[in-house]
């Protein structure tokens, strides 16, 4: 079956036994999809080789001609260097069915997303996972009630730990002040919807685990006032067999606010390694209307599941401390929001006989908006990040023209500078392109960009080009009675 | 004696001349003409006394006795009629009461000429004159805490008043300030003693959108004319002051939740799915629907909403884990995967974020964990573009450093993140196990290989021993 046949496959089929159940035994049924196609264009990095007679020079790293840093092996009639190749191509799409189902009864939902992806056009497979076709999200049945809630089937579990999800079921029981929830089931990847022991991963890793996992877990979460609340959650993945733990985590967050301030805590720690992997304190503060200021601080370890062994390689973390300020000019429609943070890593314990890596790191940003009229916003704004690893500058100035019922049409300019990390290699990149959406009666939102990067090659390395053409295309559509979310919002990879 | 029966009231002729406050009036008869004529108001009116309604006013042959053509012209006299009135009133049982009671009225007592002398200076009753007497119920005549059906019908039973009567009925002060509209419903239990006197429930549909659903209004009977006098009128939905607060739009659930039924009064369904997309949510589902010709309830703005502060959707995290009920009050899981589990919302990266990404990942700045496998997203990407090591570990990539295999170390360590997304467990296993290779360690000081041999073993034989999974 082709790319394309897929896709469409994917859309009337699940489309039509979406909406063919839920008219046949709801009451109430939501429909509502997303056709996505991207157009990425890419220059791989390839490795080329020169005659060592057109290098001049000796040592291991050379200088050619034209201007590319070469690996000259001694003895070797080839330098060996590596450059962007010609542009290649490539379309992946993405269709997404989502169905909701109420009305059955009293606190009786059904729930079910599910998403197909093809190729259509271009170089197969130079979109992660674009030949995976199919994949189950969601799919769930639910019975709530004011105090309680049941849910079986696939389903997502957001919590301090992050957004992921699994195949069996939960349970919710709320109190005016508590919440208790236990969950648990068969494990899934995150950011897979598949086991680890799935093809997806198998691909890619040799020594991934052949045995599935079973997730087990419990929260309790405690709201003494509203706006308040304190969570600790615990869970695990463990072999089902038993033979040995994927992950063991727990996570502890909390929220309290007032008219004016706001205070955020996050923990989340590893359980089986004793390992803090991230604490964070966030403060905002509203002294007026037209003024917030937020301060935090974190600290941030890598966390590794257990069935790899980068943890064993004793990753560090860094410590982290930032703030921002957003003002509306009073009487105006302006709004500037700066930003900035500083961080500087733990001791490795290690050495590097080319010297000591960047140790620490700060970012600072600013952004502009404000309207013209009623209907043109302009915006624009800069950051700098320089940081251990890679580095970047740059700014952006963008004009949109909104119409009603979530219509707009725009063009941004953007220009950058990036260092990449642990190679040689520089240069700026100007970015032109446009967007906009356009509603198509009430159920249908298109949403599209298209953008041109162009590189300027500079300092002392040609061996990379992003001069690259993107572009994207959206298709939100509904059908069925309350409409769904409208897409907003557009813009390119 | 009832209420109703039992009014002292004095205005003997009140329910002749019509209800309460009229327009300025428009004497039938010429009294003050017939001054010193007619020396008691029973000789025209015998039947105010007798309860004989015919009797209730002169008979034309009477008027026919001096006006013959002789000794004075002849003149046009109908017998007049009652007025059309709400007004639940008999003089002849109010003078019974009053007789009973000891006291004594006369017509003038409500119908106020100014003395004896000038006692033909007739005026119709007014409440006022009811007043004179029963001040004491209320503190004035339109009073919320007087029961109106002592002395009036329920509108609908009115029947022969006409929609302008109707239109021209007194209204009580503040009655249409927007406090009052918000607050009416406190005044509780009165519907039927006291808004029934003017509004049928056509009144109240006009505006509350459960009005089916509210048994004090279902109390009130329904009366085509309020229908077609309200017709025209929009309804008024005034923003109560706690929905001024700042924040309140993420601040209502409290209220919402304890007065859901408070809400129903103006807010329909659509209200809340406007912005809360659980539409299983009971308290939603609670909320009347929006009918054809009915009030349309509040319209919502749901544009100029701005519930989180810019952004909100990069640091949401804590408020997600905290509260995810609160959250699944607007949003539906679709919102969460459209980011999370994003192919198909390639805006959430504005700005080329496949060649800029590189600095955020390492400063972790958004957690890409959260919504990309490295494993499988970061690395399978990496591979399509060549960076990512696809087995030979020659330093080709990482060209300036000349020694990058000897000295990697510091950075592996400060960067692992990073280096998973292009490199897989057996390119560092080349070297880093003790089955083979250099047989580096790659274990810092702190290492703690018990606790990683419990927690799985098998993640320690892939490098240590062999064949067994992990």
């Amino acid at each position: 079956m082709t790319a394309r046949a897929h896709l469409l496959t994917s859309l009337v089929a699940m489309t039509t036994a979406a909406g063919g159940w839920s008219t046949a035994f709801a009451q109430s049924v939501r429909v509502s999809g997303v056709t996505s196609f991207q157009y990425v264009e890419i220059r791989p990095l390839i490795t080329d080789s020169v005659d060592v007679s057109l290098v001049a020079g000796d040592g291991l790293f050379r200088r050619a001609a034209d201007g590319h840093l070469v690996r000259c092996i001694e003895g070797t009639a080839f330098c060996r260097f590596m450059r962007s190749s010609h542009p290649i191509s490539t379309v992946p799409a993405t269709q997404d069915v989502t169905v909701s189902v109420w009305g059955i009864g009293r606190g009786i939902r059904g729930y079910a997303r599910a998403r197909g992806r093809a190729t259509v056009a271009g170089e197969d497979s130079l979109w992660p996972r674009s030949s995976d076709n199919y994949d189950l999200l969601a799919a769930y049945a639910e019975l709530s009630r004011r105090s309680w809630r049941l849910r079986v089937g696939r389903q997502w579990k957001t919590s301090g730990l992050g957004y992921h999800n699994y195949d069996g079921g939960s349970v919710v029981v709320w109190t005016p002040t508590f919440t208790f929830e236990a969950f648990g089931g068969w494990s899934l990847a995150q950011g897979l919807n598949e086991p680890r022991t799935g093809e997806s991963l198998a691909a890619l890793e040799s020594f991934a685990p052949n045995v599935r996992a079973l997730l087990v877990g419990t929260q309790v979460s405690y709201r003494p006032r509203t706006g308040s609340t304190f969570t600790v959650l615990y869970q695990r993945e463990i072999r089902h067999d038993r033979a040995a733990l994927y992950t063991e985590r727990v996570s502890v967050d909390a929220v309290t606010r007032t008219d004016r301030v706001s205070l955020e805590g996050s923990i989340e720690a590893d359980v089986a390694t004793t390992t803090l992997n991230e604490a964070r304190l966030r403060a905002w503060y509203n002294p007026s209307p037209n003024l917030g200021l937020g301060i935090y601080a974190r600290h941030y370890q890598p966390f590794f599941e257990l069935w790899t062994i980068w943890g064993s390689f004793d990753p560090i973390g860094f410590d982290e401390i930032g703030a921002n300020a957003m003002w509306r000019i009073p009487g105006s429609t302006t709004d500037v929001d700066v930003r900035g943070a500083r961080r500087s890593y733990q001791d490795t314990g290690a050495s590097s006989v080319f010297g000591p890596v960047r140790s620490s790191g700060w970012y600072l940003g600013i952004n502009v908006s404000t309207r013209v009229g009623r209907d043109w916003q302009i915006q624009g704004g800069a950051r700098r990040d320089i940081g251990f690893g890679a580095a970047k500058n740059d700014g952006y100035l963008s004009l949109r023209r909104q119409f009603d019922n979530g219509t707009f049409f725009g063009v941004r300019l953007q220009a950058y500078q990036r260092l990449y990390e642990f190679r040689v290699a520089e240069g700026t990149v100007l970015g032109l392109g446009g967007n906009g959406a356009i509603r198509v009666g009430p159920r249908v939102h298109l949403t599209g960009a298209l953008t041109t990067y162009r590189h300027l090659a500079g300092g002392s390395s040609p061996s990379v080009d992003w001069s690259q053409l993107r572009g994207s295309l959206r298709i939100d559509w509904t059908l069925g009675s309350e409409p769904a979310v409208s897409g907003r919002g557009g813009g390119t990879r | 004696m009832s209420l109703r029966r039992g009014l002292p009231v004095v205005a003997m002729l009140v329910g002749a001349s019509g209800v309460w406050a009229l327009a300025p009036f428009d004497d039938p008869f010429p009294h003050l003409d017939h001054e010193g004529l007619f020396p008691l108001c029973e000789g025209c009116h015998r039947g105010i006394e007798t309860g004989i309604e015919e009797d209730v006013y002169p008979d034309p042959a009477t008027c026919t006795q001096c006006h013959d053509g002789d000794r004075e012209k002849r003149v046009e006299w109908a017998t007049a009629s009652r007025r059309p009135s709400n007004l639940v009133f008999s003089h002849r049982e109010h003078q019974e009461s009053v007789q009973q009671a000891g006291d004594s009225t006369e017509c003038g007592t409500c119908h106020q000429y100014p003395s004896e002398k000038d006692r033909m200076a007739v005026t119709p009753a007014g409440a006022e004159a009811c007043l004179t007497c029963h001040a004491h119920d209320a503190p004035d005549h339109l009073s919320y805490e007087r029961n109106c059906l002592a002395c009036h019908d329920p509108v609908w039973e009115a029947t022969d008043l006409t929609v302008t009567r109707l239109r021209d009925f007194p209204e009580p002060d503040g009655h249409s300030a927007l406090e009052f509209i918000s607050e009416h419903g406190d005044l509780g239990g009165i519907t039927r003693s006291v808004c029934a006197t003017c509004h049928s429930r056509e009144s109240c549909e006009r505006c509350h959108v459960n009005a089916s659903s509210l048994t004090e209004i279902a109390d009130l009977g329904r009366d085509t004319r309020i229908l077609e006098s309200v017709r025209d009128k929009p309804p008024e939905y005034p923003e109560p002051t706690d929905h001024e607060r700042s924040g309140w739009e993420w601040s209502h659930s409290a209220r919402a939740l304890d007065d859901t039924g408070g809400c129903a009064n103006c807010h329909t369904q659509s209200s809340c799915t406007a912005c809360h997309r659980d539409v299983a949510n009971p308290e939603v589902a609670s909320l009347p629907v929006s009918v054809p010709d009915g009030p349309s309830g509040v319209q919502l703005e749901t544009e100029s909403i701005r519930v989180h502060r810019i952004g909100f959707e990069t640091s949401h995290g804590a408020r997600a884990a905290t509260d995810e009920r609160s959250c699944s009050g607007c949003h539906e899981p679709t919102t969460c995967v459209a980011c999370h589990d994003g192919p198909t919302r390639p805006e959430f990266h504005v700005g080329n974020v496949l060649e800029m990404h590189a600095s955020d990942a390492y400063s972790n700045a958004t957690d890409c964990a959260s919504c990309h496998s490295t494993e499988v997203f970061c690395r399978g990407c990496h591979i399509g573009v060549g960076l990512a090591s696809q087995g030979r570990l020659d330093v080709a990539f990482h060209n300036s450093r000349p020694f990058w295999l000897l000295g990697h170390g510091e950075a592996a360590r400060q960067g692992l993140e990073g280096c998973v997304t292009c490199h897989s467990q057996v390119d560092c296993a080349q070297c880093h196990s003790a089955r083979g290779g250099w047989r580096v360690s790659p274990h810092g000081p702190g290492f703690d290989g018990d606790r990683a041999e419990a927690a799985n073993r098998g993640a320690c034989l892939l490098c240590h021993f062999g064949g067994v999974e992990p």
